[in-house]
């Protein structure tokens, strides 16, 4: 496999996972897109660096919070939504942890299986990306009780997913 | 408030400065906080991902000003790179359902779909690979739908489209091809592909996609020589004994094939092509009939016992008296019945052992052989093998080096069928094998006489034969006439199309729609035919053969019954009228469209004299299309919408469920294989290479070493009868041309 393809192939695999990450410490979506491109480009241009014998999404993530941790130190640009102490943490608990995985297959249908009302809550939320407050405008109801729905919605997605996991 | 919470109410976006704090500081202080955040964090962009696949392409375009300049000058080349990777072009995999209009549109992608969403208002979707099925709702501005090859613009139907295959159910749609801006207006119940940019009945669509399967060499239905074999797989028991072997029954499935394609294309080369073939594999040639010199008309046979117990064969001359051949033509010009293609026998044609495509026989021994109970031989018997008698004497009581050649004649008379109608579809002047088919028509009528020529009994019986000498010092020659008739064998449409050049064929008519008078059932099904002697018919309700009962399969049912009301579709004799209308009625109680979507045909019929009682289900694809044709005739000849919308629903049904890539085939248990390892009867004292208290198996030792093998042995250990496919020739070509019939009697 050429050098792009293999590029291609490792970047695909793990773009989700690394716009978690981004998403998880910034506080601003716009930022959130802007990194991650940002990112992308400085992956590409050091790959020549990259070890394939460690793991491309730490790799990934390694780079782009040390922008994040540059930025705070230097121009402060970046809506940081944490501490660099806490940001760490994040990032070596993102470490530990196992990315979704590349099927989303599960996912999907346990979404399917969703009731009407809750699939189209999870639209306005994670399709159209409204925030809160204006998805309680739609819908005709207060800031807390969408959240309380959702979080209620996402719980059955979980004990979903560990159904499905126990069945295989 | 639980860090589980705090973490959800950020993810949310609605976290208070205290609470971010509070999560702040639990981050920085408890890696099991920090875990349980970096996984809602993974699910909640696992989510997003799920969700914004459609709407990423919008989202990348707007977000394309933005971007600042010193990215796209820092690295133009690998932006273009960039470009085909980010979330833009997030493509769709199927199976999954896209929704727009609140619902009211949908696009379900097939599994193995790749499709991108371009923009939502006005919907632009292309489809890179597979299938979808749309339902689109009244749209204001056009929906487009591409793909690398054409684009199609829809208002609001219900359609199909593949990369290559546009099918629209409800409404219109205009496709357009990429390449040269051709384009088409899609009906409901129109088919149209990418390379022939026509609007074709469904049905046609179906008719040209299946034929092309059976005519693409990568699915192996025909020989390395050209040849049709009677299946693609090679582990089957039918009446053939092998899948490799062929019959007079495919070559003339073949014919009507192309005879449809050619009516369908306008090409009648194929159609010629299948003649040929068929003359030069399946007719014996002048050199493999020799000795007809030494045939005498006066006396064309000794006439030898027939026996109902396979063991009481070998049989001697009975000394009964026969008539007189009056027909006399010279070497017969008609099919034997079984070629082994392949030379998977290894007896070679005309004593060379490694010619393939040598006429080779198995049923020798009364109505009890079953195909279980035969012994394959060399139709050639020239005692190169088998004992020092060849394998003449474990039939008859003879010595004679020999040949001797069986014409099923219910195929001779489907090829003529198949020729009549070339020449009635074809235009004027078209070069067609029509002589031949006479000449074919001559020769056939061997059937219509008693067996030992007393008299013309008129009906296609079950089989004549013929043989002579093959020992130059001792010239001889016979012929027989036919000794049974089965109404499964009648042929009408084929006795009427050789009718005006024959008063033989011309008497066999009315004789034969007298049979289909005579034995239909109080039910309205047509029951099994006579044992003759001379021109006395006595009824027998399984003639030919018993095991199985020969007319216990739904097939001759509809096999028989499509060439009668074909027959009165096109001639519109009206004696034929009620005889298919209360047969068609039958038919319409016994063949069910299930409300699951499934179909079923009668797996058995069990007779008591002339009454019937349909029993078990199956849903055998050939039958299936087989009983579709003979309602489609039906439903074009009497005006039955209720026969039209029965034989449509098969057609469809057969088509989904059981459509695969090779052709069509449906799961079949085979009972019978646990036969494999019966003992086959030899005569005692027989000098041959067969050891005593071989199975069906020891003389085919090929099956032994034959892929499917293991499934056989596997579930017959287990004491359950195998389940297998099969891509019979004939059925695929029943599929295929019933669409094509159906198209021509409904949407011409």
């Amino acid at each position: 496999m050429d050098r792009h393809a293999e590029f291609l192939k490792l970047f695909l695999a793990n773009q989700g996972d690394l716009k978690a990450f981004l998403a998880s410490v910034l506080s601003d979506r716009a930022a959130v897109e802007d990194l991650f491109q940002e990112t992308s480009l400085v992956l590409w241009q050091k790959y020549a660096e990259y070890d394939p014998a460690r793991s491309f999404g730490a790799w990934a993530r390694g780079i782009a919070s040390n922008k994040i941790l540059q930025d705070r130190e230097k121009t402060r640009r970046l809506p940081l939504a944490f501490s660099p102490t806490s940001i760490r943490a994040i990032l070596e608990a993102f470490d530990r942890g196992e990315a979704e995985p590349r099927d989303p297959g599960p996912l999907r249908d346990c979404v399917g299986r969703l009731p009407e009302r809750s699939r189209r809550l999870l639209a306005l939320r994670y399709e159209q990306s409204l925030k809160l407050g204006e998805i309680a405008r739609q819908v005709g109801s207060t800031l807390d009780a969408v959240h309380k729905t959702l979080s209620r919605v996402r719980e059955a997605l979980e004990a979903c997913l560990r159904r499905k996991a126990a069945a295989e | 408030m639980t860090p589980a919470e705090l973490v959800a109410r950020h993810l949310d976006g609605i976290a208070t400065p205290e609470e971010r704090a509070e999560l702040d500081r639990l981050l920085a202080s408890d890696p099991a906080v920090a875990d349980l955040f970096a996984k809602a964090s993974r699910r909640d962009q696992a989510l997003a991902s799920l969700h914004q696949e459609e709407r990423a392409a919008r989202k990348f375009r707007a977000a394309v000003p933005r971007r600042r300049a010193w990215i796209a000058a820092a690295a133009i080349l690998l932006l273009g790179l960039l470009y085909l990777l980010l979330p833009r072009e997030s493509v769709l995999h199927g199976p999954q359902v896209l929704r727009w209009d609140g619902g009211a549109t949908t696009i379900t992608l097939r599994d193995g779909a790749e499709a991108v969403v371009l923009d939502d208002d006005p919907k632009i979707l292309e489809l890179r690979a597979g299938e979808l099925e749309a339902d689109v709702a009244p749209q204001k501005e056009p929906m487009v739908l591409r793909t690398p090859q054409a684009e199609a613009v829809v208002l609001g139907t219900k359609f199909t489209l593949s990369t290559t295959r546009l099918e629209v159910t409800e409404g219109r749609v205009k496709l357009t091809r990429s390449s040269d801006g051709a384009a088409v207006e899609v009906a409901a119940g129109q088919v149209a592909r990418a390379e022939s940019m026509k609007a074709v009945a469904v049905e046609v669509d179906r008719f040209l996609d299946l034929r092309r399967s059976i005519h693409d060499p990568r699915n192996g239905y025909f020989s390395a020589d050209g040849v049709p074999y009677h299946s693609v797989e090679t582990l089957i028991v039918d009446a053939p004994d092998h899948g490799h072997l062929t019959t007079s029954e495919t070559f003339s499935y073949w014919l009507w094939l192309e005879a449809a394609y050619g009516r369908i294309s306008g090409d009648w080369a194929p159609f010629r092509k299948a003649w040929a073939k068929m003359e030069e594999v399946a007719i014996p040639s002048p050199a493999d009939q020799p000795a007809l010199e030494a045939y005498d008309p006066g006396k064309p046979m000794t006439a030898m016992a027939e026996k109902e117990r396979i063991e009481d064969y070998p049989v001697g001359p009975d000394g009964s008296a026969t008539g007189v051949d009056p027909l006399a033509t010279r070497e017969l010009h008609v099919m034997h019945w079984l070629i082994d293609a392949d030379n998977v026998y290894g007896f070679g044609r005309r004593g060379n052992r490694s010619a393939r495509n040598g006429l080779v026989n198995t049923f020798q021994r009364g109505p009890d052989e079953s195909v279980w109970e035969t012994i394959p031989h060399p139709s050639w018997d020239d005692f190169q093998q088998g004992g020092p008698n060849g394998y003449v004497d474990l039939f008859v009581k003879s010595e004679a080096r020999q040949w001797r050649y069986v014409c099923a004649p219910d195929a001779d008379a489907r090829a003529i069928q198949a020729a009549w109608w070339a020449k009635a579809w074809a235009k004027p002047g078209t070069e067609l094998p029509w002589r031949e088919a006479l000449r074919m028509g001559d020769s056939l009528r061997y059937a219509l006489q008693d067996k030992r020529f007393r008299g013309e009994h008129g009906l296609i019986g079950w089989a004549f034969g013929w043989g002579g000498s093959l020992d130059p010092k001792n010239s001889w020659a016979w012929r027989s006439g036919a000794g049974q008739a089965h109404f499964g064998y009648q042929n009408p449409m084929a006795a009427w199309a050789l009718a005006k050049d024959s008063p033989a064929w011309a008497r066999s008519l009315d004789r034969q729609l007298a049979l289909y008078a005579d034995l239909q059932s109080p039910e309205g099904a047509i029951a099994g035919g006579y044992s003759i002697d001379g021109t006395t018919l006595s009824f027998e309700p399984h003639p030919v053969f018993r095991d199985p009962p020969s007319n216990e399969w739904f097939g001759w049912q509809a096999w028989s019954m499509d060439r009668l009301a074909q027959y009165l579709h096109t001639s519109g004799d009206v004696r034929a009228r009620p005889i298919v209308e209360k047969w068609a009625a039958w038919a319409k109680k016994v063949v069910r469209l299930r409300p699951d979507g499934g179909y079923a045909i009668p797996a058995a019929l069990v007779w008591s004299g002339r009454s019937v009682r349909a029993e078990g289900e199956t849903q055998d694809v050939g039958v299936a299309a087989a009983t579709a044709r003979a309602l489609a005739h039906w439903a074009a000849a009497g005006k039955d919408v209720e026969a039209r919308e029965l034989a449509k629903g098969l057609l469809e049904r057969i088509w989904r469920l059981h459509r695969d890539a090779r052709g069509v085939s449906n799961p079949e248990l085979l009972t019978s294989y646990r036969r494999f390892l019966e003992k086959v009867q030899v005569p005692d004292g027989w000098r041959g290479p067969i050891r005593p208290g071989a199975t069906f198996t020891d003389l085919r030792p090929w099956f032994r070493r034959d892929p499917d093998w293991k499934t056989v042995e596997e579930a017959l250990r287990r004491g359950e009868p195998p389940r297998m496919r099969y891509h019979r020739f004939w059925a695929q070509v029943e599929v295929a041309v019933a669409n094509a019939e159906f198209a021509r009697l409904f949407s011409p």
